[in-house]
């Protein structure tokens, strides 16, 4: 495992790391949204603004500050998605009867995943917009990934 | 745009300007739908000389409303078997507009096989012998056409696959650069055009001028309103722009809807390596752009230019369904090899999404691996070629599948799925099984709250919500469809009352009309009522609007999904 806590890769490189998913630690206790606003450094207006899509082991969540994190989760934070099914996978979307089978997580966690830390990816728009955020915390790269 | 030019072919080709008559009012999916409902036999070939080939501007195209260039080709579809309307970007709707024609419709056949190239300029119409340009590729079709006719011009052109009428061809428009890149993709419409013995259309607006609104002032209100709430949103004014529509790869497959290896599995873990957001990175960083409009007038330009490692173009940006039709369906993650298999199908013309399915299923059948690049070049080539094999693959999925012994066919009313599960996405499972084009993710797309509305509100936590919402959905989409509006701009109108308020009053302010929603809704219907009557009469029942048994048998890891809406309430979504 590498940390990393500044831009050293190239950009494409990079990208690809972050979206394929990074480990990074969350405080004890920690909702999906102080995770957010923390490591993002939003406000929670800006986060309604910023990150629509939340994805949590494979589920969609509309209710993020009623979930707690655990060692081993997977949260993908993205912008707003394109497309009827981008639509429908929004937080709260008017849309979200569409999707019944993707609002629940998958039962399972990432053993990968170091103890109290969990794999977070970012796509679209809060990929390009936070990457900086996220290198000014610091994160930890898989072992096959530089 | 007050006439329709109709031109009847047989042993002497003929053509005549007619007025609008019952069409008038119409334009686009509602145009291409009515006259093939009204002028077609349902039971005739689709490659025969009963059926019409009509293609029709958008009522808005060649105004100056924004992103209003979008081109309706309709037809009894090869690949389906009823009725098919396919549309596509490029120049070709806003010169067509601008030469006056709501539509043209290409009737009979082509004499002895004859190939013409269809020539219409603000003079009249000239049928000229395609000569030299018979034989070739897309792209070497229009170098010819541009050396003749200039490049001023817009140009809709078929490939080898047209030539040959197989039944995955389709009918390129040219962009702004006066590239093949845009495809009536869907249905195989190339056979049709080159049934009806036409290999290219010369359109030639000079002269001409920009279409004028009847209401100048409020027109020009709502354009100006309707452009700023496309731009303040974060899909149509970011996203979009920045990523084109292949920033859903990685977000569908963390949701486990993302198809596999043939529809096998529900993610795919080299998806950073394919996604649009690493596809922009890699185009800007050798040169090429990441945003780029497919027309005049675009304001979110989803699309962009794909180069190679010396920053040589090699195709537009390819799009999220090519991306993953060549790419994950067929196990491969290299964004060279789909931009590479991205121009070969504009070149030949033909549809991505029905190759790349088709590919996927050959695969399948043991032709070659999945993952295999280069195998799935050669299979792609062998279609360009025309050999026996790639004449079978360049028929589409089900009819590959049939040939190769393969269950796991993809496809609804015999066209291939893109690229969404329905066993994770059942919403979209049921616009799959129940559009009346066959599979398509476009047809339930269009998403205002306030049609849903006046469709009946929908609660979207009763189970019945999905079917209400494919419903409403698709009232919407074929509506939208009509007005020759990307569909793009589903988001801001979703999202911000004023931009929907600020879209109908465009279409007000240009027809002088007092249009509410509910007369939108009353138009979907319509448009929705005739595809579906002509089915029917092709032979369609409710059996028609099913999903493959096998997405109600096999489960999509990672949630382990089936398909589980019943036929009964597939049964409800046209009961109105
Ligand atoms: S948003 Fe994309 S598809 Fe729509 S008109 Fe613009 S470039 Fe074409």
């Amino acid at each position: 495992m590498q940390f990393v806590e500044s831009n050293s890769s190239d950009g494409v490189q990079l990208s690809m790391n972050l979206q394929r998913g990074v480990f990074i630690g969350f405080l004890p206790g920690e909702t999906v949204t102080a995770f957010i606003l923390r490591v993002l450094s939003l406000c929670e207006e800006s986060m309604k603004r910023e990150v629509q899509t939340l994805i949590l082991n494979n589920g969609c969540v509309d209710e993020p500050d009623a979930r707690t994190l655990v060692s081993g989760d997977t949260l993908v934070l993205s912008g707003a998605m394109p497309g009827l099914v981008g639509a429908m996978l929004r937080s709260n979307s008017p849309i979200k009867a569409m999707r019944q089978t993707l609002s629940a997580s998958v039962y399972r966690t990432d053993p990968l995943v170091p103890e109290s830390m969990i794999r977070l990816k970012l796509f679209n728009t809060v990929l390009t917009d936070h990457k900086d955020d996220l290198l000014k915390v610091g994160f930890y790269l898989e072992g096959d990934e530089v | 745009m007050d006439k329709i030019l109709r031109i009847k072919m047989g042993s002497k080709p003929e053509f005549s300007v007619e007025k609008l008559g019952d069409y008038a009012g119409l334009g686009g999916r509602a145009l291409t739908s009515k006259v093939i409902f009204s002028e077609v036999p349902p039971l005739c070939h689709a490659i025969g000389p009963e059926n019409k080939l009509v293609i029709a501007p958008g009522m808005m195209s060649g105004s100056s409303a924004a992103i209003s260039g979008r081109l309706s080709v309709g037809c009894k579809s090869p690949l389906t078997g009823g009725i098919k309307e396919s549309n596509a970007g490029g120049q070709a709707a806003q010169v067509l507009a601008r030469l006056g024609y709501a539509a043209i419709i290409l009737e009979g056949d082509s004499p002895e096989g004859k190939l013409y190239t269809l020539v219409i300029n603000k003079e009249g119409v000239k049928i000229v012998d395609a000569g030299k340009l018979v034989g070739l590729g897309n792209y070497a079709t229009v170098e010819k056409l541009i050396a003749q006719y200039g490049e001023k011009v817009a140009y809709m052109s078929i490939g080898s696959a047209g030539e040959r009428k197989l039944a995955a061809s389709s009918i390129a428009v040219t962009d702004m650069e006066l590239r093949p890149t845009r495809h009536c993709g869907r249905g195989g419409v190339g056979a049709v055009m080159a049934a009806k013995g036409f290999k290219a259309i010369v359109l030639d607006d000079a002269g001409c001028s920009v279409r004028k609104p009847v209401e100048p002032e409020a027109f020009k209100a709502a354009n100006k309103e309707f452009i700023a709430g496309i731009k303040k949103h974060a899909v149509s004014g970011q996203g979009l722009p920045a990523f084109g529509t292949n920033v859903l790869a990685n977000v569908i497959n963390e949701a486990g809807g993302f198809p596999v290896n043939n529809f096998s599995k529900g993610q795919y873990p080299n998806v950073h390596k394919i996604s649009g957001e690493t596809q922009a990175e890699l185009e800007t960083s050798r040169g090429g752009k990441a945003t780029h409009g497919c027309h005049r007038g675009c304001v979110i330009q989803c699309s962009g230019t794909y180069v190679d490692k010396e920053g040589n173009y090699v195709t537009k940006q390819p799009e999220y369904e090519t991306v993953w039709a060549h790419g994950p369906n067929c196990g491969i993650d290299d964004l060279d090899a789909i931009a590479l298999m991205d121009r070969m199908d504009d070149d030949f013309g033909l549809d991505t999404i029905e190759m790349g399915a088709t590919i996927a299923v050959a695969m399948e059948a043991g032709l070659c691996e999945f993952g295999d690049v280069q195998g799935a070049i050669k299979l792609l080539q062998e279609v360009g070629d025309g050999t026996s094999l790639g004449r079978i693959l360049g028929s589409g999925a089900a009819v590959a599948a049939k040939a190769f012994g393969i269950e796991r066919a993809p496809v609804v009313k015999g066209q291939a799925m893109p690229a969404y599960d329905p066993r994770a996405i059942q919403g979209i499972g049921v616009t799959y099984a129940t559009t009346p084009q066959g599979a398509d993710h476009t047809a339930g797309y269009a998403i205002a709250t306030n049609i849903l509305k006046v469709g009946g509100f929908v609660d979207p936590l009763k189970p019945q919500g999905q079917i209400e919402l494919s419903r409403n959905l698709q009232i919407a989409t074929a509506a939208i469809d009509a007005t020759g509006m990307c569909l793009f701009i589903a988001f801001p109108i979703l999202d911000q009352p004023e931009t929907f308020q600020a879209y109908i009053d465009l279409i007000n302010g240009f027809f002088g009309l007092k249009m509410t929603a509910d007369d939108v809704v009353a138009l979907g219907k319509n448009i929705l009522t005739w595809e579906r009557d002509f089915n029917k009469g092709a032979g369609f029942t409710k059996e028609h609007d099913r999903l493959p048994m096998y997405f109600k048998r096999e489960k999509l890891s990672p949630h382990d999904a089936l398909f589980t809406v019943t036929d009964e309430e597939l049964d409800e979504v046209f009961n109105w």
